[in-house]
């Protein structure tokens, strides 16, 4: 069976804590670079979490948007990759394949949410830190694009327990690490394929929008935020 | 007659035919073990099934190892006199594992689950072909992504690069 798999964050309920971020950090050997890195705008964070101010000082609000990669139906990453190292794969997914990728970085040139991180370094991991890596993903060497998979393993994991026991993916079987460990609860992760699914009927909600839609990426990741103002 | 001319093709030819050799044969050399273990011996003498000491084959992305215990269930009381076994039986008594060396390593990026193969049926020779008449292990195909895809392709699995390589 064919998946639509699809992410939806509900940013009334994101307080902006940066657990999924770590999460992320964790379960996908995603390197710490320090601070003279980050300095250059090299953090390697496959989710990062945009703060924005709503409304004037002293009823100044802070809004949160947790930006993973959108998993875009339309990418315009794929589009200019030379070695087709990033291209759709059956799910709909945006694939990215580090072995076969040259490190050219026109993907990342062309990702309007800025989400496709580089390899500037081989990145060690200190003894005892290198005990923590995941033995399930690559960990990525020098001059590799890399970027958010919806937790690819996390897929591959639940899809190999359901054909072992000859059934269908179950709805909230598969879970990414940041939607796991969203404290308040603020992120979905399921199919669309699945018309009973949880996320299906939360994708029906009015609250919803999808980042920068004019540009026609059609994103998998879709937010829900209650808008403010005349006519809402 | 006129000899005809030099050609440098053929003796490079050969170089390369030669080098290409050895680096196959070096593939192919015995990873030096703490112990003397003779796969024919179990294998094909004894006729035990793969399965027995490798058992986690058909359940785990990994093929493991026997552990001692494993191997002292029969060397309790077979050959027990065999030098061999005596070093078995000194890795039991110590309470260690024995220190395997590893011949066969599948690349980080590769994910490779063992259970498939061993559920679909394959069977181990396939890939590990002369291990039943084998000392110690020796892995004398080598892996590559082209041997994979020859067999995924002829039992029309799935060839998606994110299947394997994430």
């Amino acid at each position: 069976m064919k998946h639509t798999w699809a992410m939806a964050i509900d940013l009334d309920r994101c307080t902006g804590c940066g657990a999924c971020v770590v999460a992320c950090n964790a379960e996908n050997n995603i390197p710490v670079i320090g601070e003279a890195e980050a300095g250059k705008n090299r953090l390697m964070h496959w989710i990062r979490v945009n703060r924005y101010w709503e409304g004037e000082y002293p009823e100044a609000q802070a809004v949160y948007l947790p930006i993973p990669c959108m998993q875009c139906e339309r990418a315009p990453c794929e589009l200019v990759c030379p070695v087709y190292a990033t291209y759709h794969n059956e799910d709909g997914l945006n694939a990215m394949v580090y072995n076969r990728c040259i490190g050219t970085r026109y993907c990342a040139n062309n990702c309007p949410y800025s989400v496709r991180v580089f390899n500037w370094y081989d990145y060690k991991w200190e003894k005892p830190l290198d005990e923590q890596l995941s033995p399930d993903l690559t960990v990525r060497s020098r001059g590799v694009m890399e970027k958010c998979t919806f937790c690819i393993q996390r897929i591959r994991r639940a899809k190999e327990t359901a054909a072992e026991e000859g059934r269908e993916i179950r709805d909230g079987e598969v879970v990414p690490a940041c939607v796991q460990t969203c404290p308040p609860g603020a992120m979905l992760f399921g199919d669309l394929a699945d018309p009973h699914s949880e996320i299906t009927r939360k994708l029906k909600d009015p609250r919803r929008f999808r980042l920068m839609e004019h540009l026609g990426t059609e994103p998998r990741v879709v937010y829900l935020k209650r808008q403010k103002g005349a006519g809402r | 007659m006129a000899r005809r001319p030099f050609n440098a093709a053929i003796p490079l030819a050969c170089l390369a035919l030669t080098l290409f050799l050895s680096a196959g044969a070096a593939f192919a050399e015995t990873v030096p073990q703490p112990i003397a273990f003779c796969h024919k011996i179990h294998v094909t003498d004894y006729k035990l099934n793969c399965r027995f000491c490798h058992s986690s084959t058909n359940k785990s992305q990994y093929a493991n190892l026997p552990s001692v215990e494993k191997c002292m269930m029969c060397h309790r009381s077979i050959a027990t006199d065999k030098p061999e076994v005596k070093k078995v039986a000194q890795y039991w008594n110590g309470k260690k594992p024995i220190p395997w060396n590893k011949v066969i390593d599948v690349p980080n990026h590769v994910y490779f689950p063992h259970k498939k193969m061993v559920n679909a049926g394959i069977p181990c020779l396939t890939c590990h072909p002369g291990m039943d008449q084998a000392g110690t292990a020796v892995q004398k195909l080598e892996f590559g992504m082209g041997m994979c895809m020859e067999c995924h392709r002829k039992k029309k699995v799935t060839i998606d690069c994110w299947k394997c390589h994430y």
